[in-house]
């Protein structure tokens, strides 16, 4: 565990659900919440805290996408009943919200931040970027999208510095991945990452040797404060390794703290057939 | 203000409202948000001999009004939940159950005795039905011999409550419940999850490394229900409730089955606020039908049988 939580479980009302690209721009009035770090998250469920619905039953976490006062957005993407649901809500509607939760990312100067998000993965590094810019920190943002169609541009038209934009499609920006662009020679930075695992893999690749890198891990969780054990990722224990819940000691991590997944899972099922 | 007191499976406890064991961590990780001291009793995770790493990802999957989870018993061990995590729950005003998993009846007894050491532990509850770990199987709960030889072990060496959790993944959960009270033990906690289990379609497989999982929430409370009601009827021994109680209405129904108190499990997950509710809920209800306590509702139930 690190800390004690700072989050607080409460009923937001929905201000307005609009497109966004591929995405759902959310924006709720909360009051009561403590203030949140870029990088940190929220769980969120339809219904009010005094009746919550039981079906379906557990809110999703969902990355802050800008959280001002008494004003939380998020930009989600549809991926099953319980964001077609937070798509659906109407102005006025009532949302269940826990959070702020979770490890965010660092926001320092220096070694000089690179954010790289992929789909999905953008919205709390957009939160990031101008975070960084309002304490004048030079920073690069590279931003990837399978399509032109999926690009939010209502969420980077807030940020106070141009995104680098790669589509697969090329059709906006640049054709390809935002890996692409930290091939080659460069100097050291601080990689600060949000997206899909395979681009995560990828940028630990293009790593400078002892460049810093966090990156924000994803994983189904049920109650986001650390107790259920379900949103495991593996990281290194002194010289072995344990499971640490992606919803309390991150969702950003170290790269050197963590181990590879799919080797942790063999070893767990390994043991425990030496078990049986 | 109704007196919510009750007295329960051998344990003086405040209210009849407990949080279940895997559903709460060591107690104080959802601090403040949920605070332990709402609840009568805190069962804490499972600890196992020695320290155990738990199930790869995925460990979870959403279902209709419930959930599918295969963690594995993942728990930090013995040793250090003697050195760390029980002395952290010293101030916490509820009763501690520690609920154990081992590999045999001896290991079992072994760690009951390293348990009775701690006035911290108020009972035990031992939990002979996880479904997502490889040994023997099958469950110890599906074996009223196992149950009885594993509550005969621990019984000479734990002289405060000791519960045993059985499965729902039986024919008649009754018959494990009459071997657990022939072993000694104090009561029954019925039910753990039921079996269950999900289909990826992409790959036609389960998303789950080991295939099945422990389905949990709302879904299962009626098959709960009816176990509680089957155990208080033909088991003979004391029953905590457990099975995806989400309101305080659930609550009475359980007590009303036979139950002595209720866990709460899957609902601390889906709604953090729900045992302040259901404590106030509960208050309520009791105050609106003019019983001064949960004692009295009983024996109205009764008049009524």
């Amino acid at each position: 565990m690190s800390g004690e939580l700072s989050a607080a479980y409460r009923s937001g009302t929905v201000r307005a659900v609009n497109r966004d690209g591929l995405y759902y721009h959310l924006s709720m009035e909360a009051a009561g919440l403590a203030p949140s770090e870029p990088g940190a998250f929220f769980m969120i469920g339809p219904g009010d805290a005094s009746s919550p619905p039981t079906d379906p039953l557990l809110m999703r976490p969902m990355s802050v996408l800008d959280h001002q006062g008494d004003n939380l957005d998020i930009l989600f993407k549809v991926v099953g009943r319980g964001t077609e649901l937070l798509a659906a809500a109407k102005p006025g509607d009532s949302l269940r919200l826990l959070g702020p939760l979770g490890r965010p990312f660092s926001c320092a100067a220096n070694p000089k931040p690179i954010l790289v998000g992929g789909g999905a993965g953008v919205p709390p590094l957009c939160f990031l970027s101008r975070r960084l810019s309002a304490e004048g920190i030079a920073h690069r943002v590279l931003f990837g999208f399978n399509s032109a169609d999926d690009v939010p541009e209502g969420a980077l038209s807030k940020l106070s510095q141009e995104a680098e934009i790669f589509t697969l499609d090329g059709r906006r920006g640049q054709k390809g991945h935002p890996v692409a662009a930290l091939e080659g020679d460069r100097e050291a930075s601080r990689i600060q990452a949000c997206g899909p695992g395979p681009m995560l893999e990828a940028l630990k690749k293009v790593r400078l040797p002892g460049e810093a890198m966090e990156l924000s891990m994803e994983e189904r969780m049920a109650c986001g404060m650390g107790f259920c054990r379900g949103c495991v990722t593996p990281v290194k224990d002194d010289a072995d390794w344990r499971y640490a819940t992606v919803c309390r000691q991150g969702p950003v991590f170290d790269v050197d703290e963590l181990v590879d997944v799919n080797e942790a899972g063999e070893v767990c099922l390994q043991e425990e057939k030496s078990r049986g | 203000m109704a007196d919510l007191r009750v007295f329960a499976g051998g344990l003086e406890l405040k209210n009849p409202m407990l949080a279940a064991s895997g559903c709460f961590g060591y107690g104080l990780e959802a601090d403040p948000v949920i605070p332990p001291s709402l609840f009568g009793g805190i069962v804490t995770k499972t600890i196992t001999p020695a320290v155990r790493r738990g199930n790869p990802v995925p460990r979870l999957a959403e279902t209709t009004a419930g959930m599918l989870n295969s963690i594995g018993l993942e728990n930090v061990g013995l040793e250090a939940f003697l050195a760390e995590k029980l002395p952290a729950l010293e101030d916490v005003d509820s009763k501690i159950i520690v609920s154990l998993s081992a590999g045999s009846a001896i290991e079992f007894a072994d760690m009951a005795q390293r348990l009775a050491e701690h006035s911290r532990v108020d009972a035990l509850e031992l939990n002979l039905s996880c479904p997502n770990v490889a040994e023997h199987g099958h469950n110890f709960a599906t074996d009223p011999g196992a149950v009885r030889e594993i509550g005969e072990k621990v019984r000479p060496v734990f002289k405060r409550p000791i519960w045993i959790k059985l499965s729902p993944n039986v024919t008649d959960i009754s018959a494990v419940a009459r071997a657990a009270k022939e072993s000694g033990a104090d009561a029954v906690t019925a039910i753990n999850t039921l079996l269950g289990m999900d289909i990826d379609l992409e790959s036609g497989k389960s998303p789950f490394a080991r295939t099945t999982a422990g389905l949990s929430g709302p879904a299962i409370l009626p098959v709960a229900l009816a176990a509680v009601w089957r155990i208080a009827r033909e088991g003979g021994i004391p029953t905590i409730a457990v099975g995806g109680a989400s309101s305080a209405v659930d609550l009475l129904k359980f007590l009303a089955a036979g139950a002595e108190a209720v866990q709460l499990g899957t609902v601390l997950f889906a709604d953090p606020g729900a045992p302040q509710r259901i404590l106030a809920d509960l208050s309520t209800h009791l105050d609106a039908q003019g019983h001064a306590n949960v004692n009295a509702l009983r024996e109205q139930w009764k008049e009524q049988a």
